[in-house]
C-alpha cells in the first residue's frame, strides 16, 4: 500500500508539477513602414537630452545620440556655455560616426550620410537602404524577433512565464 | 500501516497540491542595457566601418561596400587606426589592414569585453556582467565579471598578452588620454588611472559624483560625459582633479 500510495504521488508530481509563474519585462519592436523610414530624416528645432548615447566631437560641434530618436547638434565653441542648435531626426538611430565635414548614422537599417560643413545646418547626402541590422532592443530579453519591416524602437512588455521544474 | 508515517503521507500530499494549485508570482525581472550603444561605426576618413560592412568613402555621397567585409556580427565594437582596423568579437580582437585579406585574430584573453580604448600595443578594455552582444540585441555575460583588463599585443606575433587585471563596479565606458584613462564605473563614478606603466594601472583618482553611460574626450582637455540628467563636460588639464565646466540638457 505504501508503495501504491508513493507511485500516486509521484503521479501527481508529474502530471501537474510545481509550476512557479514569473512576470518577465521584455522588448517588443515598434516598426514603421519602409516608405516612412525613407522619410524619417528632418533637421528640426532642439529637443532636450532625454536618452543620450554615443558622443561624436567634430571641431566645435557635438553631435550626440539620441538613443532610438535622432542625433542632438550641440554647438560647443564655449564649453563653459554649449548651446542646442538642432535636432536630427532618426528613427531607430544608436550609432554614428565624423570626419569633418560628413557624418555618418543608422537610421534604423538604413545607412544615412549628412553634409555637417555647416554643422547647425546639415544637409542628407545619400541613403543607403536596409544594408544594417536591426537596432539593439534595451532588454536582455526580446518577445519576439522582428519580422522585414524596419525597427525603430522597443517597447516593454510584461509577459507571464509558466516554469516546470519537473519538465 | 503507522499513524505517523500516514500523517506524513497526507503531508506529503497536501504539499504536492498546495504546490501544483497555486502558483507564485515573482517579482518582475527587468534586465537593462544601460546606455544601449554600440561602438561600431568608425571612419579614417577613407574608410567607414558600420555594424555589418567596411566602406570606402572616397567620395562620400557614394559610400562602395567593399567586398572584404568586416564581419562585425557578433562584435561589440570596432575601431580603425592608420589603416588597421580593429574588432571585438566576444573574447577575441580581430585585426586586419583594410584593403587586404589578412585576418590576423587575437585571441584576448577575457570573454565579453565590452568597450575598449587603444594606446598603440596596448588594449584596455572593459569586461561587464550585461554586455552588448550578438548582432542585434542585447545579452547578459555567463560569467559576473566586471573588470579592466589590460592587454599587449604586437603586430607580428598576433599574440596577445594579459599584462593586468583590475576589478570595477559596473563599467559602462572607457577613454584614455595619453597615460591617463578614464572609466565611468556605475554608481562607483569616474575612475581616473596611470596608465604611464600599462602593466601596473594605478588608481589616482575616483569622483563618484561624475556618474554616465558614455564618455568622450575632445581636443581640448574636455571629458564629455552622458547620463540621465544629459551632458555634463569636465576640463581634465590635471586629470587626477576633473572640473565641472557646463551642463546642458
Amino acid at each position: 500500500m505504501k508503495v501504491a500510495f508513493l507511485l500516486c504521488i509521484l503521479m501527481a508530481l508529474v502530471s501537474v508539477g510545481c509550476t512557479t509563474n514569473y512576470n518577465v519585462v521584455e522588448s517588443a519592436p515598434d516598426y514603421i513602414t519602409a516608405d516612412s523610414l525613407h522619410n524619417s530624416v528632418h533637421f528640426i528645432a532642439a529637443n532636450p537630452i532625454i536618452q543620450p548615447g554615443k558622443i561624436l566631437s567634430i571641431g566645435n560641434f557635438l553631435f550626440i545620440n539620441e538613443l532610438y530618436k535622432g542625433w542632438h547638434v550641440i554647438d560647443n565653441t564655449s564649453p563653459s556655455a554649449p548651446i542646442n542648435v538642432a535636432f536630427i531626426t532618426a528613427p531607430g538611430s544608436l550609432d554614428g560616426t565624423a570626419t569633418q565635414s560628413v557624418l555618418y548614422i543608422n537610421n534604423s537599417v538604413d545607412l544615412v550620410v549628412l553634409n555637417i560643413s555647416d554643422p547647425a545646418h546639415p544637409s542628407l547626402i545619400r541613403r543607403l537602404e536596409s544594408v544594417l541590422p536591426v537596432p539593439a532592443s534595451p532588454h536582455t530579453s526580446v518577445s519576439y524577433y522582428p519580422n522585414s519591416a524596419p525597427v525603430v524602437g522597443w517597447h516593454d512588455t510584461t509577459v507571464n512565464i509558466t516554469f516546470y521544474p519537473m519538465g | 500501516m503507522g499513524k505517523a508515517t500516514n500523517s506524513l503521507f497526507m503531508l506529503i500530499l497536501a504539499a504536492v497540491c498546495g504546490c501544483s494549485q497555486s502558483t507564485a508570482t515573482g517579482p518582475a525581472q527587468y534586465n537593462s542595457c544601460n546606455g544601449n550603444s554600440k561602438y561600431f561605426f568608425t571612419t579614417n576618413g577613407t574608410w567607414l566601418s558600420t555594424t555589418s560592412s567596411l566602406y570606402s568613402i572616397v567620395d562620400p555621397s557614394n559610400p562602395l561596400s567593399h567586398s572584404q567585409g568586416n564581419d562585425l556580427y557578433g562584435g561589440d565594437t570596432a575601431f580603425i587606426v592608420d589603416t588597421n582596423l580593429y574588432v571585438e568579437n566576444n573574447g577575441s580582437i580581430s585585426f586586419r589592414t583594410i584593403g587586404t585579406q589578412t585576418y590576423p585574430q587575437y585571441e584576448a584573453l577575457s570573454a565579453y569585453p565590452r568597450h575598449l580604448a587603444f594606446a598603440p600595443g596596448y588594449l584596455y578594455f572593459l569586461r561587464h556582467t550585461t554586455y552588448l552582444g550578438g548582432s542585434q540585441f542585447c545579452w547578459q555575460a555567463s560569467d559576473s565579471v566586471n573588470e579592466l583588463d589590460v592587454d599587449q599585443f604586437s603586430d607580428t606575433s598576433y599574440a596577445a598578452t594579459l599584462l593586468a587585471r583590475v576589478p570595477l563596479t559596473d563599467p559602462d565606458d572607457i577613454a584614455i588620454d595619453n597615460s591617463s584613462l578614464f572609466v565611468l564605473d556605475g554608481v562607483s563614478g569616474l575612475k581616473i588611472f596611470n596608465v604611464s606603466s600599462p602593466s601596473h594601472p594605478s588608481l589616482m583618482a575616483t569622483a563618484p559624483n561624475i556618474q554616465g553611460y558614455h564618455m568622450q574626450l575632445t581636443d581640448q582637455s574636455t571629458l564629455l560625459v552622458t547620463s540621465d540628467s544629459g551632458l555634463m563636460q569636465y576640463d581634465i588639464s590635471n586629470p587626477s582633479n576633473p572640473a565641472f565646466v557646463s551642463k546642458i540638457q
